[in-house]
């Protein structure tokens, strides 16, 4: 196996628990009674995951994709490159600042959310959001994997 | 062992624990609301059987992915642009944020129960039918009759059920 | 009221981030977007940062952390404010979204 290989692997499973921990936010912000402890550390959690993935996806990325796999894929699908690889490695980018605002609101702000509802709402977006996103970002990059022929 | 069978191994435990928990979820939900009210004991048998379902969730779906991860490193890249696969993430996706749907209380139990069923079911079937011919919009509308078709079932037993 | 000054203080350090998470997805939406009409800014950013991805990397990271401290100094204390860049935040991640995948979308098919 070589580097870029197991960088990639790894990025895609960084990415893919940082969006599993996302999802667990959501679904526990959602809850009557909040498990603040619980949430601290999962919302810390998704984001460091998030920083990690970020970083192998950057040495596959920089190192390999751009020499080696894009021209297969503009070969085959060029909108695969064109779109969906350009949009999922600039909006992944959103991520970590979003995940970072979620755990810090959770983090000092973590006691109010139960009585203060308007917040609440807007955690639950932005954890929402987060989640979407990854989603996103993800099938993108199977798309773009699938081009790669 | 191999790699792709440590993710059949694994991508079959995840889907044996989402699909048993799905169902167990839903027999005894229905057990629970014979009397109208879910108690504290029936309440806390639900929230384990969830916590296994998600487990199950997370295993199926990371195993999953390494599926599309393998084939692609060995050469098999059309596979991630097959329809029946690309029907199946679509699937899981309606499942999951289902399952947000209802935790949000946006969802009414009725559809959201038999979404959540018929996905887990509808996933299992996906992953085991072979062959050619199924294209995405089908499944697709297949799934959504199916959903109906559960949810009407399940309206049934319950109605059966209730004292 | 030594607990009201510890909320008031919890307030500003995520109005802090929150305002720089916005300006973060902001800057990285613009160079992006930017950097495909304007070519010299790209070039910029892979002459300064070795490829124009990591500079947007290094960018929209260094607003995050480095302007979430200095924003949290100047933000107010109020949680109001708080709930209002927060609001702004998901507004501008949902437009940033929906303009780069917009962008690249109309660009590769040359509908630009």
């Amino acid at each position: 196996m070589t580097l870029h290989t197991a960088s990639l692997i790894l990025h895609i499973v960084l990415g893919l628990s940082a969006i599993a921990f996302s999802y667990l936010v959501l679904m526990h912000l959602l809850h009557r009674n909040l498990e603040l402890t619980f949430l601290k550390r999962i919302s810390l959690a998704a984001f460091l995951l998030y920083l990690a993935s970020w970083l192998t996806a950057g040495y596959y990325y920089v190192d390999f994709y751009g020499k080696s796999v894009k021209p297969l894929v503009v070969k085959s699908y060029p909108w695969a490159h064109s779109v969906f690889m350009e949009s999922k490695e600039h909006i992944f980018l959103f991520l970590p600042a979003l995940s970072l605002v979620a755990y810090l609101i959770i983090l000092f702000a973590g006691e109010r959310l139960s009585a203060d509802a308007t917040l609440k709402r807007r955690v639950v977006w932005i954890a929402a959001l987060t989640f979407l996103i990854g989603v996103y970002v993800t099938l993108s990059g199977v798309l773009v994997s699938g081009a790669a022929r | 062992m191999n790699i792709y069978e440590l993710l059949v191994i694994s991508h079959i435990i995840g889907t044996v624990l989402g699909v048993g928990g799905a169902t167990f979820a839903e027999i005894f939900y229905v057990r629970a609301l014979r009397d109208g009210t879910v108690s504290g004991e029936e309440g806390a048998t639900l929230k384990t059987i969830y916590t296994i379902l998600r487990i199950g969730l997370f295993m199926a779906v990371l195993s999953g992915f390494g599926f599309l991860l393998y084939f692609s490193l060995t050469g098999h890249e059309e596979y991630l642009y097959n329809e029946k696969l690309w029907a199946k993430l679509t699937i899981v996706f309606f499942l999951m944020v289902n399952a947000i749907l209802i935790q949000a209380k946006r969802m009414p139990l009725w559809l959201g129960s038999a979404i959540s069923l018929t996905s887990w079911y509808t996933a299992l079937i996906l992953g085991v039918l072979r062959g050619a011919g199924y294209t995405y919009f089908g499944v697709l509308i297949v799934y959504a009759m199916a959903v109906l078709v559960v949810a009407y079932f399940l309206h049934v037993i319950e109605s059966k059920l209730k004292y | 009221m030594n607990d009201n000054i510890k909320e008031q203080n919890k307030n500003k350090i995520l109005s802090g981030f929150a305002a720089s998470a916005i300006l973060s997805v902001v800057v990285v939406a613009a160079l992006t977007i930017g950097g495909e009409i304007y070519l010299p800014l790209k070039n910029w950013l892979k002459v300064t940062f070795y490829h124009h991805w990591i500079g947007k990397g290094v960018i929209s990271f260094s607003i995050l952390l480095v302007g979430g401290g200095i924003f949290s100094f100047i933000s107010s204390r109020e949680g109001g404010s708080l709930r209002r860049l927060l609001s702004l935040l998901i507004v501008v991640t949902v437009l940033g979204t929906f303009s780069i995948i917009g962008f690249f979308v109309f660009e590769s098919f040359h509908l630009l």
